[in-house]
């Protein structure tokens, strides 16, 4: 199988103050490694302020870390350029009420990071939103719509047009699912399972919703206090948890 | 006798296309000691039917109920200021938006200074602001707040909103109440910290007996939490009974689509394949279809179902649908 994506290493410090004008720092993430192959889906759990946003936010490019080596397709991070980076890993926000900018129209907000990150002709470009706006079970039409204009599934079925923008090969959610309603929440989740099958996307979820994880997930790995203390196949971590931490964690989030 | 007993409440408001029932003969009952779940999703009414029991409704709004009961009181018949009085000794709520309830021009230690009871207070009245500061930090340690001298000493707009939601909830149950309203307490929370809320919920409902209506969009949240449970759809009660019932044989075909929306509730559903969904999305207010309003997404509907089907009771279980499942379609697969 192809490896899309393997982190070695990695870290994040955040400096927290000064003491006798010496800066402190306090490790949030790390040492964190792993590999994700094509089609497949890791999910990360852990408790709250344990590192899952953290890493996710390290691995889409919103945050800089702080040591270790991020390989994507093989080839180290920094040689590749950014609008590469935007290509080949996405996000999908938390919250689409808020991410998606009320006055502009979908067609636009899908638009924007073709513009940003390729050089296409304007008339593909909006061939490309069309696309993808069926892809994800939306029409065409609804690019002339703004945001407020639509209900609150079809608004994260959009955020997942835009990540899928520029034909990623992995998507990172980090509780983009929790704060869906539960007939939304399965539409999504079927969505997103869909276009794993048909076009090979790999996923990195972070979820607290244990049995959503155990449905979508390959590997899990579970994090406390910024460190891997269990990392696996799904199934082998649900069914024969190693750790305390990990049984407790589940025990918690699936009662 | 019901603490609290909704029977047909309907709330309307008027608009440019006529008057719209956001709230359809809503029924309702909660025992005292019990935790009730109000579970339905966003834009089903469960926000406007908490604000109609509280009386906190602005006169756009036409309230209706056959009856509308809080203790054997009926509280249509009450006077504002009465209602508010009741209110104030008895009922308390939890808003689903925490920042809209603390005051922003104040740091939140004075406003728990101020709303504090002081019924229980024994010291003389030197030692009272200490006793005070002494219970406000237990209170903010229950619901999870540990730096609470940084959170006394902020406004809200300095906190986060899940740490405004917990100091909200420390300000509700300071006050003992017999009944409390949570309208979706902890959507605001960060995932891991939500389950020491329920706890504390359920801490409450056995050590003082307070009854809860607990407030949510999500069924996975009230199935370990709650005795009792009324499911509504876009503004109509679609089921009702006791939650073991309820997840083990649902009558109703939403409440059955919830559940299946749960991966784990179908033990044969191998990982990664589809799961069963309800099509489509909830109706806007200006397009409520007529008669029962899942009529269009329902995979069961039929000619009849234009018709507003009758709540129907079978052990203590109520539904209504006019073709409901049948025991062996309900059962757990
Ligand atoms: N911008 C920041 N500055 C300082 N500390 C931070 C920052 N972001 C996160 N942290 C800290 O890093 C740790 C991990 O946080 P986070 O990744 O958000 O956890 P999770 O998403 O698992 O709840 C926490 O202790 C948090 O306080
Ligand atoms: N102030 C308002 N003006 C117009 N419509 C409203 C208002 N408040 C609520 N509604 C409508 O009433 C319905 C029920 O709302 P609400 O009780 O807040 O739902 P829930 O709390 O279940 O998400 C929704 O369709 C909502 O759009
Ligand atoms: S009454 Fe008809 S439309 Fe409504 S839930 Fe029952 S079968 Fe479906
Ligand atoms: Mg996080
Ligand atoms: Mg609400």
């Amino acid at each position: 199988m192809n490896t899309l994506l393997e982190v070695n290493n990695l870290t994040k410090s955040y400096r927290i103050g000064y003491r006798w004008l010496i800066p402190q720092y306090q490790r949030a993430l790390g040492p964190v490694s792993f590999k994700l192959e094509e089609q497949q889906t890791l999910s990360v759990v852990g408790n709250a302020g344990s590192g899952k946003t953290t890493l996710a936010r390290i691995l889409v490019g919103a945050e800089q870390r702080t040591s270790g080596q991020i390989l994507l397709e093989g080839e180290q991070l920094e040689v590749r350029n950014r609008q590469q980076r935007c290509s080949l890993i996405r996000m999908i926000f938390q919250d689409a009420n808020t991410s998606l900018n009320p006055r502009m129209r979908i067609g636009n907000l899908l638009e924007e990071p073709l513009k940003f990150a390729t050089d296409m002709p304007s008339k593909d470009r909006e061939k490309e939103v069309y696309n993808k706006l069926r892809q994800v079970g939306l029409l065409p039409e609804h690019a002339h719509f703004y945001p407020h204009m639509i209900s609150g599934g079809q608004k994260q079925r959009i955020a997942v047009a835009r990540a899928l923008m520029l034909d990623p090969h992995i998507i990172v959610a980090d509780e983009a699912l929790s704060v869906l309603d539960m007939s939304v929440r399965s539409q999504v989740i079927n969505l997103l399972l869909k276009l794993q099958n048909e076009m090979g996307l790999s996923y990195i979820f972070v979820s607290h919703n244990i049995n959503v994880v155990r449905h979508v997930s390959d590997q899990v790995m579970v994090l406390d206090q910024g460190k891997v203390i269990e990392f696996g196949d799904a199934e082998q971590v649900f069914n024969h948890p190693e750790n305390d931490y990990t049984r407790k964690l589940l025990y918690n989030l699936g009662h | 006798m019901p603490l609290l007993d909704i029977r047909n409440l309907s709330i309307e408001f008027d608009s440019p296309h006529g008057r719209i029932k956001a709230v359809d003969r809503v029924n309702l009952s909660i025992n005292p000691g019990e935790i009730r779940g109000l579970v339905g999703e966003s834009g089903s009414g469960k926000s406007l039917v908490a604000k109609a029991i509280m009386g906190i409704l602005n006169d756009r709004w036409y309230v209706s109920a056959d009856r509308l009961r809080y203790n054997g009181v009926d509280l249509l018949s009450l006077s504002a200021k009465e209602r508010r009085k009741l209110m104030g000794r008895e009922i308390a709520m939890v808003f689903q938006e925490p920042s809209s309830s603390l005051d922003p021009n104040d740091t939140v230690g004075h406003q728990l200074h101020e709303s504090l009871p002081m019924d229980e207070c024994d010291v003389s009245f030197f030692k009272r602001r200490k006793w005070r500061e002494e219970r406000i930090k237990a209170f903010l340690h229950k619901v999870g707040i540990r730096d609470h001298k940084r959170v006394m000493k902020s406004y809200p707009h300095e906190l986060s909103e899940g740490i405004c939601q917990k100091v909200m909830i420390a300000m509700t149950i300071a006050y003992k109440p017999r009944l409390l309203i949570a309208d979706e307490p902890t959507t605001v929370i960060e995932a891991g910290a939500q389950d020491q809320i329920f706890k504390l919920f359920k801490k409450l409902n056995q050590l003082n007996e307070v009854s809860i209506l607990l407030i949510t969009h999500d069924l996975e949240h009230v199935e370990s939490w709650t005795k009792t449970i009324t499911v509504m759809y876009c503004g109509q009660t679609v089921e009702s009974g006791y939650t073991k019932q309820i997840f083990k044989q649902p009558y109703h075909p939403y409440t059955m689509a919830l559940l299946q929306s749960m991966p784990h509730f179908n033990a044969q559903l191998s990982r990664k394949s589809q799961l069963t969904a309800l099509s489509g999305s909830v109706p806007s207010l200006q397009h409520l279809p007529i008669g029962c309003r899942l009529g269009p997404r329902c995979p069961r509907a039929q000619k009849l179902c234009v018709e507003i089907p009758k709540m129907e009771k079978v052990r203590g279980h109520y539904f209504s649908c006019h073709f409901p499942l049948t025991e062996q379609e309900g059962k757990k697969s």
